[in-house]
């Protein structure tokens, strides 16, 4: 592995050979900031060992680069007030992969900034519609979704555990 | 829950934690379990659902595909459709015209020393809150909290047009 990463400079930087803007750093993964960021804060997270796409990488290290995800994508809500985040892996150059080096991206998301183009779900079984189910709370309605929240605050009196107070915090945030 | 188009669709695979649905162009993998938002989805399920992404990269690169995104929208501004966390694996073809990409950003040298700060402090705060999370989330919700998280939702997802 480190011969086949002698050359690359991901690999460096994951190693802390070439400085980088480091916001976190454990055994198994580097994160920098991006130098040339889709948005500021965007995150690049880096495995050490010389992974060329996300299928190398081992099941303990997939497992923890999911973990890290969601803890960058916390921070960025907390940390720099956006309202969303975006994961994104390129495997292959035809899927938009520059660099020889796995790279995860976290991207902090603001309201219009149109970095990707949303990407349907289109399951080969379908996928029930708005239709299909009985209470209208689905994304496409969204003067009913007006309506009930203003049903929401006799609800919001109700018993409201410590967690639920947090995630409406960032419910808050991520709602826009 | 019962009104999720996510959690009633038919599933091609299950595990303990993580479903995944086949789609026209790769699959979707989610959490078995109903959550909206990467933040309510508990560290162990967030695992599952990178580990099992990872072995179905690997399957779809088997079969002869040139290349795949990992596609992870959290949030209604990150462009986030369905009402259920959702990692997507899109099966991507010479010129296929999907994801073209981003327009990088030239920030100030002290504006990027900035956000380091931020960040690094804020990753280290996320440390004490994550650990005890998973335990409370994984209790059978009672009638208020399922109220309670249905208003969360709406409030969620009350901004996608």
């Amino acid at each position: 592995m480190a011969e086949e990463g002698q050359d690359c400079i991901f690999c460096q930087i994951a190693n802390g050979q070439v400085p980088a803007k480091k916001v976190y750093e454990d055994a198994s993964f580097m994160a920098v900031l991006d130098i040339n960021p889709a948005n500021p804060g965007h995150v690049l997270l880096l495995p050490k060992t010389h992974t060329s796409v996300y299928p190398q990488l081992s099941e303990s290290d997939s497992s923890g680069a999911g973990m890290l995800c969601k803890k960058i994508s916390l921070a960025m809500i907390q940390g720099l007030g956006v309202q969303g985040t975006t994961i994104f892996v390129a495997n292959g150059g035809v899927a938009g992969q520059r660099a020889p080096h796995l790279i995860i991206h976290v991207i902090p998301r603001m309201q219009g900034d149109n970095l990707f183009q949303p990407h349907p779900v289109k399951p080969v079984d379908g996928m029930p519609t708005p239709a299909d189910v009985p209470e209208g709370k689905k994304e496409d309605k969204g003067e009913d979704e007006g309506e009930e929240e203003k049903k929401d605050p006799p609800s919001d009196k109700q018993a409201a555990p410590a967690k639920e107070i947090d995630l409406d915090a960032i419910a808050e945030v991520l709602g826009g | 829950m019962a009104d999720c188009p996510v959690c009633l669709a038919k599933k091609e695979d299950e595990d303990t934690l993580v479903s995944t649905i086949k789609t026209e162009d790769g699959m979707v993998v989610v959490p078995k379990e109903h959550v909206a938002i990467l933040e309510q989805t508990p560290d162990d399920v967030v695992g599952a659902m990178f580990v099992k992404a990872n072995l179905a990269l690997l399957q779809m690169f088997e079969t002869g595909i040139q290349g795949a995104n990992l596609i992870l929208n959290n949030g209604v501004t990150a462009g986030q459709a369905l009402p259920h966390v959702a990692l997507q694996l899109v099966e991507r073809k010479e010129n296929d015209g999907l994801f073209p990409l981003w327009q990088p950003k030239q920030l100030p040298e002290d504006a990027m020393n900035q956000i380091q700060e931020k960040m690094t402090e804020a990753i280290q705060n996320t440390d004490a809150p994550a650990e005890d999370k998973p335990k409370t989330e994984s209790k059978p919700q009672t009638k208020n909290e399922e109220k309670k998280e249905n208003a969360f939702i709406r409030r969620v997802f009350r901004r996608v047009p």
